[in-house]
């Protein structure tokens, strides 16, 4: 490890290669990976990775998906929310699509289920208000532990 | 600055995104294939068990059509049935005409009136058609092949290669000739592409009926949306029809709409009967199953819901499968 030592001292234009590469690198990485799409809501870049593509599949063919798209469930309300919520999913999904850390049947984190629970009142808070009005504020009806494979199977 | 620290750290950032970039390129690799594939399709493929071996799932669940029993989503059951020369069944299903003897007078002087039971899954839509006394009694042209069995690949090779030419061919032909030509029920070349498994419009009545209601300009294999073909590809079949003049073309009559009143109308102006009433001698028509049209005016066609959407549901299990049992027993499933 010679360039660790502190007297190494890289040329001018050895460290603007040096630069050069990584940033190159790095952009064509974003551009080969699609990265722009996860700006926007075009579902078809949740299944970029293919281990999306049987949710994505049957998502397509569920009762919702002429209603309602992924980030339309999957992210809370609000811009800042929305793409916090979009940089910390997209951190830890990638990481794990990378290592291969995630269970064959993929399972929704604690949080998210949290702002998917939500999301189902974004359209249908009119209509279970009585139902909701009926339990106790400290008991949360859960929507998703009857309906929950209105957006997609798995 | 130690001009050494940022630099040792721009070598190993390059290093890991050049091996982020190897592992994006496997992971895509590996997305071409999402599935095992064991064997070549080809447009020329219409036997269901070469694609079952590359959809095994799918071809489960497709083969499960064969089952008979009844719930309470409707259903035929299965009733033994001793062969005859000329029915090879060993199990049908109830006679319709049996069940409500007032069909038998109602229909006097057509072929429903002596044979009609209740419709049986996919399977057995070829066999029941070669087995109905409307066929084996009765003169009946090759037209009635284009919804009774896996055509499309027949229809090409009596086109040499034209579909619509050996549409045409087909339709024209006594029943008798033409069913050498196919082997199986509706098959998966009938709506998928076998290159992409993308749906696609296979029979040419559906193209042309879709012109008379759309304008000549329409193609529906180019123009319409996915979501619609999720129900166009059910419409090839599930529609009213005749068989128009001499050369026996399957017509489906969607000229002035696809309401009742339209298609009666249109009837009236070509002046097409299904038959002449034998008691009282009057013309009369008689609806054959216009599934397609009825949901083209309710409530599910307005808000975007396909055939495929109640008729073939996913499963609930996590095999990925989109459901090929399609019957109305899986409305509700």
């Amino acid at each position: 490890m010679k360039s660790r030592t502190p007297g190494f001292k890289p040329s001018w234009t050895a460290f603007t290669v040096a630069l050069g590469a990584f940033f190159g690198l790095g952009l064509f990485n974003i551009h080969y990976a699609h990265g722009t799409s996860y700006l926007q809501d075009d579902p078809s870049a949740c299944a970029n990775c293919h281990v999306m593509k049987d949710v994505y599949d049957s998502w397509r063919k569920g009762p919702h998906h002429h209603v309602a798209a992924c980030n339309d469930c999957h992210t809370p309300a609000g811009l800042v929310p929305k793409y916090a919520n979009k940089a910390l999913n997209g951190f830890f999904h990638s990481w794990a699509f990378t290592f291969g850390t995630y269970p064959g049947n993929i399972q929704i984190t604690g949080r998210n289920r949290a702002v998917t629970e939500k999301a189902c009142l974004k359209c249908h808070a009119d209509l279970t208000e009585n139902l909701r009005a009926a339990h106790p504020a400290t008991r949360h009806v859960s929507c998703l532990h009857c309906h929950n494979t209105v957006g997609h199977q798995h | 600055m130690k001009r050494w620290i940022p630099f040792v750290l721009a070598v190993a950032g390059t290093a890991i995104a050049a091996a982020l970039l190897v592992n994006i390129f496997e992971k895509k690799q590996e997305a071409k294939n999402p599935f095992f594939r064991v064997v070549e399709l080809d447009d020329n493929t219409d036997d269901p068990a070469v694609w079952g071996k590359n959809f095994p799932l799918q071809y489960d669940s497709y083969k499960r059509t064969v089952d008979q029993a009844r719930t309470r989503y409707g259903g035929s059951e299965a009733i033994p049935h001793v062969r005859t020369a000329k029915d090879q069944r060993d199990v049908v299903t109830q006679s319709k005409i049996e069940e409500d003897p007032r069909l038998k007078r109602m229909w006097l002087g057509y072929p429903f009136s002596v044979d009609f039971r209740e419709e049986r899954g996919h399977a057995y839509m070829l066999v029941d058609q070669q087995n109905t006394k409307r066929v084996t009694e009765f003169k009946q042209p090759g037209a009635c092949l284009n919804c009774h069995a896996s055509s499309y690949v027949a229809m090409k090779k009596a086109g040499g290669g034209d579909v619509v030419k050996g549409f045409g061919a087909l339709n024209a032909q006594p029943y008798a000739e033409a069913v050498q030509a196919v082997k199986h029920p509706v098959s998966c070349i009938d709506c998928h592409e076998p290159k992409t498994m993308q749906l696609r419009i296979t029979r040419p009545a559906f193209v042309e009926g879709m012109r008379a209601l759309k304008g000549a300009a329409y193609d529906v294999n180019t123009m319409a949306g996915a979501q619609e073909m999720r129900s166009y590809v059910c419409a090839q079949c599930h529609v009213e029809y005749y068989f128009k003049g001499p050369e026996k073309r399957l017509t489906f009559p969607w000229h002035k709409g696809l309401k009742v009143d339209n298609i009666y109308d249109y009837y009236a102006e070509v002046k097409h009967k299904d038959f002449e009433h034998k008691e009282t001698g009057a013309s009369a028509l008689k609806a054959q199953h216009p599934e397609f049209e009825l949901w083209s005016q309710g409530v599910h066609a307005r808000s975007g819901v396909s055939c495929a959407d109640c008729h073939m549901p996913p499963k609930l299990c996590t095999d990925g499968d989109a459901g090929h049992l399609s019957d109305r027993r899986r409305v509700g499933a």
